[in-house]
C-alpha cells in the first residue's frame, strides 16, 4: 500500500516537474495565447492612459484621480509586459519575440511618462504623451487582431 | 403620512443599497466587453433577488426567525453546518471585497495606497457595527448610495445611439471576438453579483431585529419590488456607460478608476465627485451589511444572542465574530491581494453558494404550519421553483466556466 502510494507520488512528480521549470517554456499554442493576452491587456491600459490624459487636459478630474488611474494602468502594463518577457519563446516565435517585447516595454514606458507628466501638471509633456500613446495604440491594435485571428 | 415616509425611505435605501463593489466592477466589465448583450441577466438577477428577498422577508415577518435559525432546524445540525460553512466562506470573501472596495474608492480621492487605508477603514466599519444605530446605518449609507444615480444622468448626457444599445440588449448581440464560453462566464458572474446571499441574510435578519410582523409585509414588499428593480437600473446604467465609453476603445475594466471614467467624461468634476461619494457609500454600506451577515449567520446557527439592538455584553459572542471577521479581512487585504480579483471571485462563488440558502427558504415559505395564510401562493411558488432551477444551473456551471475561461480572460 505504502509502495503504491510512493510510486503514484513519484509518477505525479515526474509529470508535474517539467511544467514547473523556470523559465516557463510554453508550446507554440501556449505562447500565442500568452502573447495575445499580453497585447490585449496592453491595448486596454494604453487606451485607458490616453483617455485619462486627454480628460485631464480638459480638467475633468477631482483631486489625484487621474494619477491613481495612470498608476494602476502602469502596474497592469508592467505585468502584461512581464508575462511575455519572462517566458521562453518557442523556436518559431523567436524572430518576432524581440519586436514584441520591445513594443510592450515601450508601451509601459509611455504610460509611465504620461503619469509623470500628469503628476507634474506639465501640459506640453501631457500633450506629447497623448501623441505617443496614440502612436503605440496604432501599432498594438493590429497586432492584437492578428494574434487573435491566429489563435 | 408617517407610514408613506417610512415606505419612501425604505424604497430609497433599497435603491441606494442595491449596488456594491461586485455590481460596480462586474457591470462595468461586462458593459465594456459585451455591450448590453448581457443586460437581460441583470433583469433575471434582479427579479431573482426580489423573489428570494420577498420570501425570506415574509418568513422573517411571520415566524420572527431569521435564515440560519431555520436552515439549522430544516436541515439538521450536520447539513446545516456544511451549509453555514459554504455560505460563510462566500460572505467573508464578499466582506473582504467590500472593505477593499472602500479602500480603492478612497484611494481614488486621496492617492494613498489602498493597503495603508485598509486598517483605518476596517476600524470604521467595526465602529459602525459596534455603535451606530441600525436605522441610521441603513438609511444614511443607503441614501448616500443613491449618488450612483449619476450614472443614469451620465449615460443620458453621453448621448449614445439608443437603438444600437436596445438592439444589443434584445438580440443578445455579443461582440464577434468574444467566445460564448466567456460570455456565459460573465452571465454567471453578473447573476452572482445581482443575487448575493448576504443581501438576503441582512434583509431578513434586519427584519427580525426591527421586529417585523405580518402587518409589515406590505412595506417590505414595496421596498423589495420597487427599490431593488430601481437599484438594478443603476447597474444597467453603469454597464451602459462602460459600453458607450470604454468598449469602443478596447478598454477592459481592471481597476475601479476605470469605472469612474465615463462619468468624468460626461459630467466633469462635479459628476465624478458625486460618483465617488456613491462608490464610498455603496461599498461602505455593503461592508457593514456583509460584516453583520457573518455575525448574524453564525450566531443564528449556534443559537447565540445576536443583533445590533442587543447590548454587546449580552451578545458578546456575536460581537466577537464581528471583531474576528473584521481582523480576518484586514489580514487578507494587507497581503496586497488585488481587491478587484477578490471581487471577481466573490461574485462567482456567490452563484455557487446560492442554492444552500435559497432552497431551505423556499421550503419554509411553502410550509403551512409556519406561514399560515402567508404561505407561498401560486405565483410565488412558480417563480420560486423557476429560480431554484436557474440558481442550481448557475451554481453548477460557475466553477467549470471559471476554470475553462481563466476567470473570463
Amino acid at each position: 500500500m505504502v509502495k503504491r502510494l510512493a510510486g503514484t507520488l513519484l509518477l505525479l512528480a515526474a509529470l508535474l516537474l517539467p511544467s514547473a521549470c523556470r523559465p516557463s517554456s510554453p508550446d507554440e499554442k501556449g505562447w500565442r495565447s500568452t502573447a495575445e493576452q499580453a497585447v490585449s491587456d496592453m491595448v486596454s491600459e494604453v487606451a485607458t492612459s490616453r483617455l485619462t490624459v486627454q480628460e485631464q487636459l480638459r480638467d475633468r478630474f477631482v483631486g489625484r484621480y487621474a494619477i491613481v488611474v495612470l498608476t494602476y494602468s502602469e502596474e497592469a502594463a508592467g505585468k502584461a509586459s512581464d508575462s511575455v518577457s519572462t517566458v521562453q519563446p518557442p523556436p518559431s516565435a523567436r524572430p518576432s519575440y524581440d519586436d514584441l517585447t520591445t513594443l510592450l516595454s515601450d508601451a509601459t514606458d509611455a504610460i509611465a511618462s504620461a503619469r509623470i507628466a500628469v503628476a507634474a501638471d506639465d501640459e506640453p509633456k501631457s500633450r506629447k504623451a497623448v501623441v505617443d500613446l496614440t502612436r503605440l495604440l496604432a501599432r498594438l491594435r493590429p497586432l492584437a487582431s492578428s494574434l487573435r485571428a491566429a489563435s | 403620512m408617517k407610514k408613506v415616509f417610512a415606505v419612501a425611505l425604505g424604497i430609497l435605501t433599497a435603491i441606494g443599497g442595491f449596488v456594491d463593489i461586485g455590481d460596480l466592477v462586474t457591470n462595468a466589465q461586462v458593459g465594456a466587453r459585451f455591450g448590453l448583450s448581457l443586460a437581460w441577466v441583470v433583469l433575471v438577477g434582479v427579479l431573482g433577488i426580489c423573489v428570494f428577498a420577498e420570501m425570506s422577508g415574509r418568513v422573517a415577518a411571520v415566524s420572527g426567525r431569521a435564515t440560519f435559525d431555520l436552515v439549522r432546524e430544516r436541515l439538521g445540525p450536520r447539513m446545516g453546518l456544511i451549509n453555514l460553512l459554504g455560505s460563510m466562506a462566500v460572505t467573508l470573501l464578499t466582506f473582504v471585497a467590500e472593505i477593499g472596495g472602500v479602500a480603492l474608492s478612497l484611494e481614488l480621492v486621496s492617492s494613498v495606497n489602498e493597503v495603508l487605508l485598509v486598517p483605518f477603514i476596517a476600524f470604521l466599519v467595526w465602529a459602525v457595527l459596534w455603535r451606530a444605530r441600525f436605522t441610521v446605518m441603513e438609511n444614511v449609507l443607503g441614501l448616500l448610495g443613491l449618488a450612483l444615480i449619476v450614472y443614469v444622468v451620465a449615460l443620458w448626457k453621453l448621448g449614445p445611439d439608443w437603438s444600437h444599445l436596445a438592439h444589443q440588449w434584445v438580440t443578445v448581440d455579443k461582440p464577434g471576438d468574444e467566445t460564448w464560453l466567456t460570455w456565459s462566464y460573465y452571465a454567471v458572474a453578473l447573476f452572482g453579483a445581482a443575487l448575493t446571499p448576504y443581501e438576503v441574510f441582512f434583509f431578513s435578519s434586519g427584519g427580525v431585529e426591527e421586529k417585523w410582523g405580518p402587518k409589515d409585509i406590505g412595506t417590505m414588499r414595496a421596498n423589495v419590488f420597487i427599490g431593488f428593480p430601481l437599484g438594478g437600473l443603476l447597474s444597467l446604467a453603469i454597464a451602459g456607460c462602460a459600453a458607450v465609453v470604454l468598449g469602443p476603445l478596447d478598454i477592459t475594466v481592471a481597476s475601479l478608476g476605470q469605472v469612474g471614467l465615463p462619468v468624468a467624461i460626461a459630467l466633469g468634476k462635479i459628476g465624478l465627485a458625486v460618483a465617488l461619494v456613491g462608490f464610498v457609500a455603496a461599498t461602505f454600506g455593503a461592508a457593514c451589511e456583509t460584516g453583520l451577515s457573518v455575525g448574524y449567520s453564525i450566531a443564528q446557527y449556534f443559537g447565540w444572542q445576536w443583533g445590533k439592538y442587543v447590548r454587546p455584553n449580552v451578545a458578546a459572542r456575536f460581537h466577537l465574530v464581528l471583531v474576528l471577521s473584521t481582523l480576518l479581512a484586514v489580514g487578507v487585504l494587507i497581503t496586497s491581494v488585488d481587491p478587484i480579483l477578490v471581487t471577481e471571485a466573490s461574485v462567482v462563488f456567490s452563484a455557487v453558494a446560492l442554492p444552500l440558502t435559497y432552497f431551505p427558504i423556499l421550503v419554509v415559505a411553502n410550509d403551512h404550519d409556519y406561514m399560515g395564510p402567508h404561505v407561498n401562493g401560486r405565483l410565488a411558488n412558480g417563480l420560486g421553483t423557476f429560480y431554484l432551477l436557474v440558481i442550481v444551473i448557475a451554481a453548477v456551471a460557475a466553477v467549470p466556466l471559471m476554470v475553462l475561461t481563466g476567470m473570463g480572460s
